[in-house]
């Protein structure tokens, strides 16, 4: 048992002299607490150490913070460090796949009736370097063509059985896609105008949106030329009248 | 480069958004002290702690590899001030505005609480509307948003911070309740 009668003058300050601190928090002299209690003290005013607190080594060593979830620190780290990698790599691969794809496509054998009938439109190329297509004079509205960025839908002008414009109407437009898109689509506009049809070269390093534009394109070519049955959905594409509807969507620059 | 850089940029942004949700998610479940019994209070914190400073450093990482990269062409201008971004205004704005708020965030708390508590708590609210952005921000602009899977990611994400902040909201309006019982008077007729 504690005697009350024992208990310091806390707080009490002779004049001239600091006081200097005999006592625990608890008002409570060691030497008057039981084993455990005054082993507890110790312990916490050493810390596990052993030695006194503040006396700790100095430096990093001193402000070095313990971290209970140390484990879950480093395979987050790992985790997200291995995630990024991982997820970059697949998207890469992924693209890598759909380009080998299209190559593979244009590099496929092609059957010997088709070569042949491939030769005679080229012959005919040849004989007349701009084909003079007829189409029927509008607007026509391409079918919209999805890729992993967004869909490429185009709608022609034809004047005088001629292709004479082109207007982007839908195309991706994330950042990236707008950069390469606003390179690339000048050039197809350009190349569809000349070959009047959609017989585009794939552009260096837009090659989906090439193809795709190519493919709007010639949807809405075949509805000019008065073949629209082959176009694949009727919300997709159709007639547009000509007054007016130019204005919608992103026209070309070119 | 040029593709490393925008699929670095991507990658880092996805996972930075992971991360922004599991931060939050550990600090609500840690604050509606519904971490169980496995763990101590302690780790969670320390746990809630580190990932939100590894979110946060994935996030400096995703708008320096994005401002470094030529074909997104995103400049300094459109990187630190909201609506510049020209056909982007929104979309890059919610993420210039979520980075300020995880900012704010980490620097009001890490190396040591700056503020008052009440100050401080505000301030670190902020980060469930700066997540909200940060969602936004990847659906409206992300490349992938596109892709299925990208879609699928981030209604999962959304989910799983659905619940805890249910549970949270939960414990306040428990905690209320508790306080107003103390401290009504029991009147006997």
């Amino acid at each position: 048992m504690i005697d009350p009668q024992n208990r310091p003058m806390a707080g009490k300050r002779q004049p001239g002299k600091l006081p200097t601190r005999t006592t625990n928090r608890s008002g409570l002299r060691p030497d008057h607490l039981g084993n455990d209690q005054a082993a507890r003290i110790t312990r916490l005013q050493t810390g596990r150490s052993g030695k006194p607190r503040g006396e700790k080594g100095k430096g990093r060593r001193a402000s070095r913070r313990s971290h209970p979830a140390k484990v879950a620190r480093a395979t987050a780290l790992l985790a997200s460090i291995t995630a990024t990698g991982g997820i970059g790599a697949a998207m890469a691969y992924a693209d890598g796949d759909a380009e080998t794809e299209v190559a593979a496509t244009a590099l496929a054998p092609v059957p010997m009736g088709s070569l042949t009938s491939a030769l005679e439109v080229e012959t005919a190329a040849i004989d007349d370097p701009l084909p003079k297509r007829s189409y029927r004079d509008g607007s026509w509205l391409g079918t919209a063509e999805p890729t992993r960025w967004g869909d490429v839908q185009v709608q022609v002008t034809t004047d005088n059985g001629q292709l004479v414009d082109i207007t982007v109407i839908q195309i991706p437009n994330d950042r990236r896609s707008t950069s390469i898109n606003n390179a690339a689509a000048p050039i197809l506009k350009a190349q569809a105008i000349a070959v009047q049809g959609a017989d585009l070269d794939i552009v260096s390093g837009a090659t989906y949106t090439s193809q795709n534009y190519a493919a709007s394109l010639q949807a809405a070519l075949d509805q000019a030329a008065g073949a629209s049955s082959g176009t694949a959905d009727p919300r997709d594409a159709g007639e547009v009248p000509a007054q007016g509807s130019t204005s919608e969507g992103l026209a070309l620059q070119s | 480069m040029n593709d490393m850089s925008w699929y670095l940029a991507r990658s880092s942004g996805i996972v930075a958004t992971i991360l922004i949700v599991a931060a939050l998610v550990s600090g609500l479940f840690f604050s509606a002290r519904a971490t169980g019994e496995r763990r101590r209070p302690n780790w969670w914190l320390d746990l809630h702690n580190y990932l939100g400073g590894l979110a946060f450093v994935f996030t400096v990482i995703h708008v320096f590899v994005s401002y470094r990269d030529e074909v997104a062409d995103i400049g300094l201008l459109e990187v630190f001030i909201p609506m510049t971004a020209k056909g982007w205004e929104w979309g890059i704005t919610w993420g210039v505005i979520a980075m300020y708020i995880f900012a704010a965030v980490v620097f009001t708390s890490w190396p040591k609480k700056r503020l008052t508590r009440k100050y401080w708590l505000i301030v670190h609210l902020l980060s469930i509307p700066g997540t909200l952005m940060a969602t936004a921000h990847a659906w409206m602009v992300g490349s992938s948003r596109n892709g299925l899977w990208f879609q699928i990611l981030l209604s999962l994400l959304a989910g799983l911070a659905v619940y805890p902040a249910i549970l949270r909201l939960a414990s306040v309006m428990t905690k209320r309740k508790r306080k107003q019982a103390v401290h009504t008077p029991v009147v006997s007729p």
